[in-house]
């Protein structure tokens, strides 16, 4: 009983293991950023994240070796402001879509080790709970883009 | 002597009145220069705490990211609420942990660590060096609880056993041999737990390991275990067991005469510490711990001789006893129950409490104790005794039975109180959160201006925040501060797709901690502004991950929900 009971768990371990091998559930794609004009300024970075595997994630963390410091952030209305508010973490539930976009969630990057300029790519890695450490390819638009094309 | 026995009680409780000291609520740190997580550019001169009340340091030294101590010559310096500690010259690059142990007048040690970096941060090493300082309190802490109830069974049998014989059965001057030494040893064995006691409280505070010998037999030790309040306390009660084992030694001199007020003096210590007594304004809490104290021990004290006398006595002269003490025990055990009912309802604030907390929890288990042994206290008064006094068969075999499990019941009892002492009262943790949020929000002010090298940017955020999104692109962005266990203030953002504030009809908060059995907890809220949700005072007592779900109502025909887990420390 126990026996058959550890085989069927084992299984259901390696499968789960191979299915998300095969297709990762998470996705990042359109990652942007806004030019800038110097080192040592801010740079902000948007993205759209979607999720199409069956388990909930967590985005938890941000970093690009172009930055002292990558953080997630959110424009948010408190009255007539507008606040930017510094975020932990993002849930990612099965079947969300979310897009970073102006107005609202962003990474910011401060204190850029170069400036940013149009045309470049740099690498931005994104932490997840369960999905790990995502690497992504971030393109540099020109200074007034508002969207990817 | 019974005549005077009132007289020498008050007097004894107006001692206990008058040498009280004036005690304050938990000890709770302010503030720290460095502060927590500090990134400094050249090393400082010094160490700073501040605490809400004057405290009495113990351990204070300052680990580097090996592990060593870098602060080794230093003695801590308090001077009023503060603790200053120097710190030696060319201290190199890294991260140090700052750990501290005080004790604040309710003889609760309060530790902590801080975490600072010179010039940058080390890499890694520092959660499993944070491990390390808190196994080493948490050994002292399970022999502190030991040791207390050592002290409790001494002073339930020896002191407790005194007043039964002096005052129901008044034999204390014909004591037969056996039950003489009984008593003596019992006071003998509260004599050592108590000594034991202010020597682990110096332990603790010292952070001392186990293993080291030498520094456990050092007199500094001992001098800093005798200087709190639970060490004043301590002495108090090894001093007057002391003198009640001498005068059980002479039943028959004139020694014996300070059998009562030995047992007195040593029951009322524990009047003098402990969370009971800085739960409340003194006047009230002092006496009421002094009658709860006072009454347990006579009730479960009488137990022991009950027990014996049952069996050894005839029948007659057993039921004579068992009258005597019945006629006592009613209101004495009504009065128990009322006095233990006012501290618990000082020390958890509320209800729900009881259930929620570590201190609740265990408070809640000797309840379910002290419920069982009025049970079997009312099946012996109502149908044993007289079942006794019937002569029917086995009815002394079976009061002796029902005598003897509630024996065992005292000491479950008088094991649960003894680990109440180890865990903060509800009160503390709720004083606790408040005083950090306040201090992260004052630090949060200052770090523009202050020496923190990674310049501010942005407000970091003093709790945790999580984003998430329902259908159609709906969002909120829920904000927890401080996120520590106690009160939490939590705000709520909802937005629409489009990124603008999400006007609802009405929002719903519920709280829960399914792996806890914290069964959900729901809050009404009202907007701030369009779109902007805040509960100032949410109930988060225990640590680990929360789940927050928002009902949201946008039209009568449309509700969306929110659902997330938020880790709390």
């Amino acid at each position: 009983m126990l026996k058959r009971f550890l085989l069927i768990l084992f299984a259901g371990l390696l499968w789960a293991a191979m299915a998300s091998a095969a297709d990762p559930a998470i996705k990042i794609d359109k990652a942007w950023a806004r030019a800038t004009m110097q080192p040592g300024a801010t740079g902000v970075v948007y993205l759209t994240l979607s999720n199409s595997g069956p388990a909930a994630d967590r985005l938890v963390g941000v970093s690009s070796p172009v930055a002292a410091e990558a953080g997630l952030h959110i424009m948010v209305m408190e009255g007539t402001v507008m606040q930017m508010r510094p975020v932990d973490a993002l849930d990612v539930k099965p079947g969300d879509s979310i897009q970073f976009k102006p107005g609202g969630l962003h990474i910011m990057l401060t204190n850029l080790k170069q400036a940013l300029k149009q045309g470049q790519h740099f690498p931005l890695t994104l932490d997840f709970e369960k999905a790990g450490r995502i690497e992504v390819e971030v393109t540099v638009l020109p200074l007034g883009a508002s969207a990817y094309p | 002597m019974g005549r005077y026995t009132p007289i020498i009680f008050y007097l004894l409780m107006a001692a206990a009145l008058l040498v009280a000291r004036p005690a304050f609520a938990h000890a709770v740190l302010l503030e720290s220069v460095p502060g927590d997580n500090a990134v400094l550019a050249a090393a400082p001169a010094e160490v700073l705490l501040r605490f809400d009340e004057p405290v009495t340091p113990g351990r204070v030294e300052v680990l580097n990211s090996s592990g060593e101590s870098v602060t080794a010559d230093e003695r801590p310096v308090s001077k009023d609420n503060e603790v200053h500690l120097a710190l030696p010259k060319g201290l190199s690059q890294g991260t140090y942990l700052l750990t501290y142990r005080v004790t604040s007048l309710d003889s609760h040690p309060v530790g902590g660590t801080i975490v600072f970096s010179i010039g940058r941060p080390s890499q890694g090493g520092i959660a499993a060096l944070e491990e390390k300082v808190a196994e080493r309190g948490s050994i002292w802490g399970l022999l502190a609880t030991a040791a207390r109830l050592l002290l409790f069974i001494s002073l339930v049998g020896a002191a407790g056993g005194t007043l039964f014989h002096t005052l129901v059965a008044h034999d204390l001057w014909r004591l037969d041999d056996a039950t003489r030494h009984r008593l003596v040893a019992l006071a003998l064995l509260g004599f050592v737990a108590a000594i034991l006691g202010i020597g682990i409280e110096g332990a603790a505070l010292k952070g001392t390991r186990l293993a080291n010998i030498e520094g456990l037999l050092s007199a500094s030790l001992w001098r800093m275990g005798e200087r709190t309040s639970l060490g004043f306390s301590l002495t108090v009660a090894a001093l007057a067991l002391l003198l009640l084992l001498l005068a059980l030694e002479r039943t028959r001199g004139r020694l014996s005469l300070l059998a009562l007020p030995a047992s007195l003096a040593a029951l009322a210590s524990l009047a003098l510490t402990g969370h009971a007594v800085t739960a409340g304004p003194l006047w009230l809490t002092v006496p009421v711990l002094a009658i709860h104290v006072l009454v347990a021990a006579f009730w479960l004290g009488s137990l022991w001789p009950l027990w014996q006398a049952v069996g050894e006595r005839p029948p007659e002269s057993a039921l004579a006893l068992l009258r005597l003490f019945s006629a006592i025990a009613l209101p004495a055990v009504l009065l128990l129950v009322a006095a233990g009912a006012t501290l618990a309802c000082l020390q958890l604030g509320r209800l729900g409490e009881l259930f929620t907390t570590a201190y609740g929890l265990r408070l809640a288990s000797k309840l379910a104790f002290v419920l069982v042994l009025l049970l079997f206290a009312a099946l012996n008064r109502f149908w044993l005794t007289p079942a006794l006094a019937a002569r029917r068969g086995q009815a002394a075999h079976r009061l002796r039975i029902s005598i003897g499990l509630e024996i065992v019941l005292a000491i479950a009892i008088l094991a649960a109180t003894s680990s109440l002492g180890e865990v903060p009262p509800p009160r503390a943790l709720i004083l606790e959160a408040e005083a950090q949020a306040a201090n992260a929000q004052a630090a949060n002010g200052t770090a523009m201006g202050g020496m923190n090298m990674g310049e501010a940017a942005m407000p970091s955020s003093p709790g945790f925040s999580v984003v998430i999104f329902a259908e159609g692109g709906r969002g909120a962005e829920i904000e927890l501060s401080p996120a520590r266990t106690g009160t939490n203030t939590i705000t709520i953002h909802l937005f629409d797709a489009a990124g603008r504030p999400l006007a609802a009809q009405q929002v719903t908060i519920e709280l829960s901690q399914p792996a806890a059995g914290v069964e959900s907890m729901e809050h009404k809220l009202t907007a701030e502004y369009p779109g902007l949700y805040r509960w100032a005072n949410a109930p988060m007592p225990l640590a680990g991950n929360w789940k927050i779900q928002l009902l949201v109502l946008i039209s009568d025909f449309e509700e969306i929900r929110f659902e997330t887990l938020v880790p709390l420390r």
